[in-house]
């Protein structure tokens, strides 16, 4: 029989496993409200899987290398071989569960060429690019109408082009 | 179409292309009604810093500092007096920082005011910022109350070359889903119709009767 320190080890292990594939499978740590791996609100977990991983309760923290199993003991609370690229992760998650960066991707690679590069040209938007002037405004708003905004799109892509996706 | 997220990111884009090698920084932030409930202020603001982040050789001393203390205190999350401070200690030494926030009228109604004098005190705090924002045109009252009063302001309408290349390229999409349907003459006949005769604003109208008619 198993002694129940080796159990505690072989279920860190499986842990770990599971956790590293996720993370790599997703490169995307973020916290979560209960403190653990549990479902998450993510507002584009359409496009990328999730990983859940909260520091604070669980107190493991993911090495990027799968040789980091190694370094599990069978204490609890061992930190496993942080990396800095994890701090990193860490840090941003702690900042915000958003990731603007991957929406960012998400759009521009939904974008024709050639598209809207006249508001690029506009006076107003050099000078506001510039700010030569120093009192100038620092601020330069974009409106549009309805007729050219994200309801409209998504009211029309299901009708003509079942693939195309969001706006 | 010309929707207001694809200027978002073509500004962004741009500003990155021409002000690579510089010490400036370029954030984004696209706001979206579905995901209201993860936008809180806090979180909208700290997408912002996570970028800084994103871009930083190595993490930022500030913010190094803000989680080991948050992690001392048991793990909290920063409130959004501390946040905004920390972003603006953050890019001080950051020659130009421009943060591009999309659609700002999808911010949640109860979180909007909130947001947009957390961007002005930003563009207070921080003279290096420069912000673009975009938005539906109901949003300018409550726009010009908080943040954009003297903003430069740019009108966004779909042009004609705007309209032409999302046509053809739906068309072309159309016609993968049930190939050779389309011919060049029909998608010549398509564009020359719709070009001549509906404004932007009925362009999906437009779309929908020549599906049906087909």
């Amino acid at each position: 029989m198993r002694s129940p320190s080796t159990s505690l080890i072989n279920c860190l292990l499986i842990y770990h496993h599971l956790t590293w594939y996720r993370t790599l499978s997703s490169m995307n740590i973020s916290p979560t409200g209960n403190g653990g791996l549990g479902p998450r609100n993510d507002p584009y977990q359409d496009r990328i899987s999730d990983t859940c991983i909260g520091y604070r309760t669980t107190n493991i923290i993911h090495g990027d290398s799968n040789a980091n199993v190694g370094n599990v003991s069978n204490s609890y609370n061992k930190i496993i071989n942080v990396g800095i690229h994890d701090e990193s992760f860490q840090i941003q998650a702690w900042l915000s569960p958003l990731e603007p960066h991957k929406r960012h991707q998400d759009v521009r690679n939904r974008r024709l060429d050639g598209i809207g590069e006249w508001v690029l040209r506009r006076s107003e938007f050099e000078s506001w690019r510039r700010g030569q002037d120093g009192s100038a405004n620092p601020t330069l708003f974009c409106y549009g109408g309805q007729g050219v905004g994200k309801t409209y799109i998504r009211y029309r892509v299901p009708i003509f082009s079942r693939n195309s996706g969001q706006c | 179409m010309l929707t207001s997220n694809k200027i978002s990111s073509l500004v962004v884009d741009t500003l990155r292309e021409q002000t690579r090698g510089q010490n400036i920084v370029v954030l984004s932030l696209y706001c979206d009604y579905q995901a209201q409930r993860d936008q809180s202020v806090v979180n909208m603001i700290g997408g912002l810093l996570r970028q800084v982040v994103l871009g930083a050789p190595s993490v930022p001393g500030e913010i190094k500092s803000a989680f080991d203390e948050s992690k001392r205190g048991g793990g909290q999350g920063l409130r959004l007096q501390e946040i905004l401070k920390l972003f603006v200690k953050t890019i001080n030494s950051i020659g130009l920082v421009y943060i591009c926030v999309d659609a700002v009228d999808e911010v949640w109604r109860q979180h909007r005011s909130e947001f947009l004098r957390a961007l002005r005190q930003v563009i207070q705090d921080a003279p290096n910022v420069r912000l673009f924002i975009t938005g539906r045109p109901y949003i300018r009252g409550e726009l010009d109350k908080h943040l954009t009063k003297g903003a430069y302001i740019i009108h966004i309408a779909a042009d004609q070359g705007d309209i032409r290349r999302y046509l053809s390229q739906k068309i072309d999409d159309d016609d993968d889903q049930d190939p050779g349907l389309m011919t060049e003459d029909l998608k010549n006949d398509i564009m020359k119709t719709i070009l001549e005769k509906a404004s932007d604003m009925w362009v999906g109208a437009a779309l929908l009767l020549i599906r049906v008619t087909n």
